[in-house]
């Protein structure tokens, strides 16, 4: 070894030396090892599965649409279409393999890259990086910390453990979100199973970037630099947007695919990784339909021979067939193919959601004054569109639909499919994440129309955007303040879990006292991941399973989850407010809210056992079927007997 | 790589580990067997259990029994005279008997509502009953208020805690702040207390006069109000479940065991070792202490044990449990779902049956405090009949056949108890060769170890002096 080689060496080591030996005997403890490497793993195995999937989505593309691959936006048409065909494949290979195989998947999509395709990894320039580092930090400590979001805890990070654990598909009346598409929830599943639950956060962190960076890149080279910067600009500056960036979901996948999409039609009107991407997209979530349905419908308008049309409707067939599959395995279960979205039976009155609960109204002035509520009065933490953007999509949408309507192609198409997009949510339940596909090609119709501002203009929108970035940050910065101290190792996850998630004594004395294949029956509850148990129920929607659980069963519930094997009961009082449903009558919030949880309550004292209770969760023992009949309910002594003479 | 080591080498933070949880020394360490009935009739099963602390499988060897099934054994007397029983080297004598009561008879009571303390509690178990004092919530949902069941006094303390203990003759802890907050019924204002206890309680505490006892992740702790200094041992407590104290004993759910015996009751007399109370297969759970009695509910029914004499009864009881047991002396209540409903059921035959839901049972010498569908309610039981086979009754003589019940003792029979409502008087049951009658024998005291005697040896009636029965 040289000298210099070996000066070099000692350099680094020394470096290394002196950073370990800060970091441990920092007298604060700022910084602690255990959710650092926890964290770095996350991220290291979501960083590997994105790559395994680019390889994968080249390799596919190379040999169905080289030309896409050739250009700036490569490497996201082969990472969507990798995450396409990953979602897509999970579903043969857990059914021959098994759940707890899927992490081989992976190897099999890392095997696209022998195939050597043409793709160009992203470098974004210092600045960019630096930029999206601090966008992203909160993010961070997001990927850091447990997951104690609702979302995540019932669905998104609950499903993929409880799959894994019982290492086959979940699905049924008795879990319904497992039979929703799980073109994501399986890869889910597969990286909880390597880096655990983290790694599903990361991983949507790294998809949330991927995104930014797209569309960075993509409007600055339409547009110029300060299209450039707005359109990733809005995004970040959107809680709705950045406050999906470190939590496990499938709004921000589904976002990113849409956008995939739109570029690869806006642009050379790609249609193979279109039709991947926007099939990818639905499988992802079905919220994408919304955008993609006025994109589609605008490529199809927008070529010029019929057979162009012929190809792009082809193209929308193939993203419909790619959520096929998924229909095709709840029929083969019995259940509705759009199960749990349809197909809960007669049931009268039973509604799967309520779509009135959401905005402010749906009246004429609702239905009119929805772009300005929708960002003006938002809010983050109610069912007012239970989000918010920045101010400066409204700001920007006029010169937005100027640019569209006077010539510019790909302004035209983006906007085209934004206000469409808009449109199909507006009809649905406004909850502004369900409009998260919509934002990117929103965010480069709006940059597109900053393009054109003169410079005053521009400084106006800036000024616009900036006013609503502390409404915007706020909160994800607040939650960022709860999770630092987890995420930096100063409080143990006991203790954030503890003042985090509802219920969590409940939890904790299910995981303490209960043995470890022990199956637990969630009523009106929801706190399915952390329990590290087997469960069947939770909540989707307004508890629908409980709910529809007792309509159709009756004074049988209890027997009827004895007979799946719950001997544990986690049981949740929820408050229906009436407020809340303005739009039901009393007698209708009672039959179908109220009156079901007095029955659960009466059906628990009369056949289960309490165990524990704090608040309003309280934990049930239900003896086995079989004990019921046993013969133990004897009378107690007679008392006929009488004193008096 | 070094960098990598020194980052590993960074503290984490803290894990609370679980103790070793040693137990006392000996198979039976509490040196007496548990005995369904010490003067079991001719011809009645008697159950008795070791309480064992010993390895499994085991073999106690068991004499003098009809057959065992490791620490339990059965035995049906055939002859009456005494009958001696052992395993583990540990010996009982059973004193047979030649008859024996056979009917409980039914309690009437007085139901009326209690609107001083309406108001729901955050706390699920409360209202509830000290001696003579029900204690409830106000609108806030803590425990504050007070009525005095003799005088229908309201009186609301100064503060109030979310869940605190209560125990007899009239003590309220509140234990959610330091220092700890003690009420010494019927002051209105606490007394400040230090809580020696360094970490939170899993459950409500124990409170027996000066003594606390709570129970926290892992510990068991006891101290004196007012003291500064504790005693703890290693256990493994359920959340939840409140401790109990009985006969210089606190007793708790313990877990330790759960994958084998499932939940068991232990005891510590706070100097040496925990002991297993019961320690048997099912899960015994629910465990409530008055004077030296100790009451848990297993798998079968409710069960009560007096830790001097090791005299366990069982009163079978349907499964589905949501209030705990509520222990007056040896006199436990419970929520009984036999008919089809929820109702409350006390061994004393004190009932409250109906269509709607009755629970929550709180019992104090004849008042009973439970809601009927959400409404607290006060039941006043309008007589009670002790027999001379209640375990408060120190007979003299053996027992024969005829009498109130159907048999009665050769010679006087003492009672003693606990009597909290002044006002009562005491009848006798005489008997001449035909049918008997009540003989009223004089007013009730009021107070604790409170005495009532029969010379004749049969049973006693108490009843609100100037009632129609007289």
């Amino acid at each position: 070894m040289t000298t210099k080689r070996l000066a070099a060496g000692l350099s680094v080591a020394w470096c290394l030396v002196v950073a370990g030996a800060f970091l441990d005997l920092d007298p604060d403890r700022t910084l602690a090892a255990s959710p650092l490497l926890a964290g770095a793993r996350s991220l290291v195995v979501a960083l590997v599965a994105l790559v395994a999937c680019t390889g994968a989505g080249g390799a596919l593309l190379a040999r169905l649409s080289p030309g896409s691959l050739e250009v700036e936006a490569g490497w996201p048409r082969a990472l969507a279409t990798g995450l396409a065909a990953w979602g897509l494949l999970s579903l043969p290979w857990s059914l021959l393999f098994g759940v707890r195989s899927c992490p081989l998947l992976l190897v099999v999509l890392a095997a696209g890259w022998l195939f050597r395709p043409p793709v160009r990894l992203p470098r974004p320039g210092r600045v960019g990086l630096a930029a999206l580092g601090l966008a992203l930090v909160p993010a961070l400590l997001g990927v850091l910390a447990p997951a104690t979001s609702t979302d995540e805890i019932y669905y998104h990070v609950a499903l993929p453990s409880r799959m894994l654990g019982s290492g086959h598909l979940a699905g049924g009346f008795l879990l319904p979100n497992g039979s929703r598409p799980l073109a994501l929830h399986l890869p889910f599943a597969a990286l909880v199973a390597l880096g655990g639950e983290g790694a599903t956060r990361a991983f949507c962190l790294l998809v949330g970037a991927s995104t930014l960076v797209l569309v960075h890149r993509r409007a600055r080279a339409w547009w110029g630099p300060a299209a450039g910067w707005m359109a990733p600009a809005l995004l970040v500056g959107s809680f709705t947007f950045l406050g999906q960036a470190g939590v496990a979901g499938n709004d921000l996948v589904a976002g990113f695919l849409v956008l995939v999409a739109a570029d690869a039609l806006v642009e050379g009107a790609w249609l193979v990784p279109a039709a991947l991407a926007a099939g990818g997209a639905l499988a992802v979530k079905y919220t994408a339909a919304a955008p993609l349905l006025p994109l589609f419908l605008w490529a199809a308008a927008s070529a010029r021979r019929p057979r162009a049309v012929l190809r792009v409707l082809a193209a929308g067939g193939v993203a419909v067939l790619w959520v096929m599959p998924w229909w095709g395995w709840n029929v083969a279960g019995g259940l509705h193919p759009l199960f749990p979205y349809a197909g809960w039976g007669e049931v009268e009155g039973m509604v799967y959601s309520f779509p009135e609960k959401f905005g402010l109204g749906r009246d004429l002035a609702g239905w009119i004054l929805l772009p300005w509520n929708a960002v003006m009065r938002a809010e983050t933490d109610s069912t007012v569109f239970l989000g918010r953007v920045n101010p400066a999509f409204l700001a920007l949408a006029p010169v937005a639909a100027v640019v569209a309507v006077r010539g510019d192609r790909r302004a035209r198409a983006l906007a085209f499919t934004a206000a469409g997009g808009c449109l199909l949510w507006a009809i649905g339940p406004q909850w502004l994440r369900y409009l998260l596909p919509s934002l990117p090609p929103a965010a480069l119709a709006c940059a597109a129309g900053l393009a054109r501002l003169p410079a005053v203009g521009r400084w106006a929108a800036w000024l616009a955007w900036a006013v609503g970035i502390p409404a915007n940050t706020g909160p994800v910065l607040a939650e960022a303040v709860e999770q630092a101290p987890v995420a930096l190792g100063h409080e143990s996850e006991e203790d954030y879990r503890a003042r985090r998630i509802p219920g969590w004594t409940a939890v904790r004395w299910i995981r303490d006292e209960t043995p470890p294949d022990a199956r637990v029956a969630l009523l009106f509850a929801w706190q399915a991941s952390p329990l590290e148990r087997e469960w069947i129920l939770g909540s989707v929607e307004d508890h629908v399973p409980s709910r529809y659980l007792l309509a159709t069963t009756g004074d049988r519930a209890l027997d009827v989850l004895a007979g799946e094997g719950a001997e544990w009961l986690l049981v949740g009082t929820p408050r229906f407010l009436r407020k809340a449903y303005p739009f039901l009558s009393p007698e209708v919030l009672h039959a179908q809210f109220e009156a079901p949880v007095q029955a659960m309550t009466r059906l628990l004292e009369a056949r289960a056992e309490l165990v524990f209770e704090d608040g309003r969760y309280a934990v049930w023992h239900l003896p086995p079927a079989t004990e019921a009949g046993r013969g133990e309910r004897e009378k107690p002594p007679a008392s006929g007997y009488s004193d008096r003479p | 790589m070094l960098g990598v080591l020194g980052l590993l080498a960074c503290q984490e933070a803290p894990q609370v580990e679980p103790p070793d949880l040693e137990v006392a020394a000996g198979a039976v360490p509490l040196g007496i067997l548990a005995v369904s009935d010490l003067e079991p009739a001719v011809g009645e099963t008697v159950r008795i259990t070791a309480p064992y602390a010993g390895p499994w499988p085991v073999d106690l060897g068991w004499r003098g029994v009809d057959a065992d099934r490791g620490i339990t054994a059965h035995v049906v007397p055939s002859v009456p005279g005494p009958h001696e029983v052992s395993a583990g080297g540990i010996r009982t004598v059973l004193q047979v008997q030649a008859a024996a009561n056979r009917w409980i008879p039914s309690v009437e009571v007085d139901l009326r509502p209690l609107p001083a303390l309406a108001a729901p509690c955050k706390d699920r178990r409360y209202p509830r009953l000290v001696g003579h004092w029900a204690v409830g919530c106000g609108v806030e949902g803590w425990v504050d208020r007070l009525v005095d069941l003799a005088t229908r006094e309201v009186i609301v303390l100064d503060g109030g805690g979310r869940t605190p203990g209560v125990g007899t003759p009239g003590m309220l802890l509140a234990l959610d702040e330091r220092p700890a907050r003690l009420w010494t019924l019927p002051a209105q204002v606490h007394a400040s207390i230090p809580n020696p206890c360094a970490h939170p309680p899993v459950a409500p505490p124990a409170l027996a006069g000066n003594e606390v006892a709570i129970t926290t992740r892992h510990r068991v702790v006891r101290f004196r109000a007012g003291e500064a200094v504790a005693r703890l041992q290693g256990a493994d407590p359920l959340p939840w479940y409140p401790p109990a104290l009985a006969g210089g004993f606190m007793a708790w759910v313990d877990g330790r065991e759960r994958e084998v015996t499932g939940t068991d009751v232990w005891a510590w007399d706070g100097g040496g070792k925990p002991v297993p109370v019961a320690r048997e297969p099912g899960d015994q759970r629910h465990v409530a202490g008055s004077g030296h009695w100790l009451g848990w509910i297993d798998d079968r029914g409710v069960v009560v044990e007096d830790l001097v004499s090791g005299e366990r009864s069982t009163v079978r009881a349907a499964s589905g449990f949501r209030a705990g047991l509520t222990l007056w002396g040896p006199v436990a209540c419970w929520e009984d779902r036999a008919g089809g409903s929820v109702d409350v059921a006390c061994s004393d035959g004190l009932t409250i049956r109906g269509d709607q839901d009755q629970g929550w049972p709180s019992r104090w010498g004849p008042w009973l405090l439970l809601r009927v569908d959400g409404e607290v309610r006060l039941a006043t039981a309008r007589s009670l009949v002790l027999e001379d086979d209640d375990p408060r009754a120190r007979p003299t003589a053996p027992r024969v056949a005829g009498g109130h019940g159907g048999a009665h003792r050769q010679g006087e029979v003492v009672w003693t108890f606990d009597w909290p409502a002044a006002g009562w008087c005491v009848d006798r049951w005489e008997a001449d060769s035909t049918q008997g009658r009540w003989a009223p024998a004089g007013p009730l005291a009021v107070g604790e170890d409170v005495e009532v005697r029969h010379p004749g040896g049969d049973a006693v009636r108490l009843r609100p002096c100037g009632s129609e029965d007289a």
